[in-house]
């Protein structure tokens, strides 16, 4: 399982996904509930990690904005999350220039160094692993990182949608993405297969 | 860290380990805790996904989303045509690297045909120039046929103002010899298309009225220009008068009085010098002596 690979999450209900989109652009209200409830939890995840606690209300808009779309959409499941994830971006974007205001607070630093560190037990970073304290994780990452982390996890997007919606090249986005989870799993505490720092972490003793 | 070493160390790998299976973090955190303590990239990214989704929806919300969503069906907006931000279809990608290909690949060939273009333009431009410095040149003879024939005879005296008369006019000649310049060029170029794309060639068949009459009009344009060139009719005929001359004189030699009548009509020093080889030195000497000082003093 290697770090190019599909998230696995996200194969698990494409097929599901997309047939509940096919059957929603046709007119179906059921499968548009369908394919929201499908994506919703994801896409509201990613959302969070970009404007915090108005996540829900973004969302809500662009809901709308898919609901009123949907028939110029054109793709599978897996094309869907991305396209749903592009607009669910741009306005979590537009509701930040309306804010002015970081994605992420700055005491999120502070906070991220009052974690747990690297010399607590995995099962301490484990039990404390809460949403919240996730989101101040992903959200101590440098923002490219946070995003291309969460829209490979929570959204579950390959590394071309992804940087189809972030609007870079994909290279770009893995490695932003290998370098956010990194450094995750540094903050955790716990060794990544990927990171050969920690190697010596394991063979200290 | 002993615990660390005592569980995932003496295996010496850091990856993860068979025996926990596919959805390690399915059921949360807890699922793991009593497991190892070393995670692949695969199950730190489920750590993070089963931390920051939070399963189910909220009612209010989908029920919004919905309502939403037939109010657009209602309304007609689900035919709306889709944008270039839409199509997510995979053959899409796919589709975009090979146009990037194909783009450079058109890019490529499309500078290889304007170079072939380009030197199309040469080819026939080319034999456009080259008739015009032919006809130049013929009418550099021509100048440098008068010099020696200024002493020579009348005709060859009255066929060079001609020939003056056609060049120090501006505009004619110039058009003139570009349309004759055009016709060798097309008759030499026959029908090979690029010759036909040229400005050249469009030129011509305006001045011709049409692709059909370029034939006729180049037939009567090199037939005028025959006529019109005086000065290769004007060197033509001295050189035959010489010609002839020598022949006469080298044929007959006997005939002085014929060489000597020749001569004088000719009033060419040339002939009757050649001449004099054939026949008697009195006769050309006293025809040549009068010619050439002639010639020189018109």
């Amino acid at each position: 399982m290697g770090h190019g690979g599909e998230p696995r999450r996200a194969q698990a209900y494409d097929g599901e996904l997309g047939a509940a989109v096919a059957r929603a652009q046709k007119g179906d209200e059921a499968a548009f509930a369908v394919a929201y409830r499908l994506i919703q939890p994801g896409l509201l995840a990613y959302v969070r990690g970009l404007v915090g606690d108005d996540a829900e209300d973004v969302m809500s808009d662009a809901w709308l904005e898919i609901a009123r779309d949907l028939g110029r959409f054109k793709g599978d499941g897996a094309g869907f999350r991305g396209w749903t994830a592009t607009i669910a971006r741009h306005r979590a974007l537009d509701h930040l220039r309306r804010q002015r205001v970081r994605p992420r607070p700055s005491t999120l630093e502070q906070d991220v160094l009052d974690l747990p560190g690297p010399h607590s037990t995995y099962d301490q970073a484990m039990e404390a692993m809460s949403t919240e304290h996730a989101l101040e994780l992903v959200g101590g990452l440098p923002r490219d990182q946070a995003e291309a982390v969460l829209l490979r996890v929570v959204v579950g997007l390959d590394g071309p949608a992804a940087a189809r919606v972030l609007g870079k090249r994909p290279g770009a986005v893995r490695t932003a993405a290998y370098r956010g989870l990194k450094r995750l799993a540094k903050q955790l505490g716990v060794e990544s297969v990927t990171d050969e720092a920690s190697r010596t972490l394991g063979e200290s003793t | 860290m002993g615990e660390r070493q005592n569980d995932g160390g003496p295996a010496g790998r850091r990856r993860v380990h068979p025996e926990r299976g596919a959805p390690p973090w399915s059921g949360g955190p807890d699922s793991v805790t009593g497991g190892r303590r070393v995670v692949d990239a695969a199950d730190l990214e489920a750590l993070l996904a089963a931390a920051l989704i939070r399963r189910g929806v909220d009612a209010g919300a989908e029920q919004r989303a919905v309502a939403a969503f037939l109010a657009a069906r209602e309304a007609g907006a689900h035919g709306a045509r889709t944008r270039r931000r839409d199509d997510w279809r995979t053959r899409r990608s796919r589709f975009g690297r090979h146009s990037l290909k194909a783009t450079l690949s058109v890019l490529v060939a499309g500078l290889t045909l304007s170079g072939v273009a380009v030197a199309g333009i040469g080819v026939t431009d080319s034999p456009t120039d080259s008739p015009a410095e032919d006809d130049k040149g013929t009418h550099a003879p021509s100048s440098g046929a008068t010099g020696p024939s200024t002493g020579g005879p009348s005709t060859g005296g009255s066929a060079d103002p001609d020939a003056g008369r056609d060049r120090p006019d501006p505009d004619r000649p110039g058009t003139a010899r570009d349309t004759e310049a055009n016709c060798r060029a097309y008759e030499q170029v026959g029908e090979r298309g690029k010759a036909l794309d040229s400005a050249a060639w469009k030129r011509l068949t305006q001045a011709a009225g049409g692709a059909a009459n370029v034939d006729a009009y180049c037939a009567g344009q090199l037939a005028g220009t025959g006529a019109g060139a005086p000065s290769v009719n004007t060197g033509a005929p001295e050189k035959k008068d010489n010609n002839s001359a020598d022949r006469s004189g080298n044929g007959s030699s006997g005939n002085a009085s014929d060489n000597a009548t020749r001569g004088a009509d000719n009033g060419s020093g040339n002939g009757s010098g050649t001449a004099g080889n054939g026949s008697g030195g009195s006769a050309d000497n006293s025809t040549g002596k009068p010619g050439n000082p002639g010639a020189k003093h018109p």
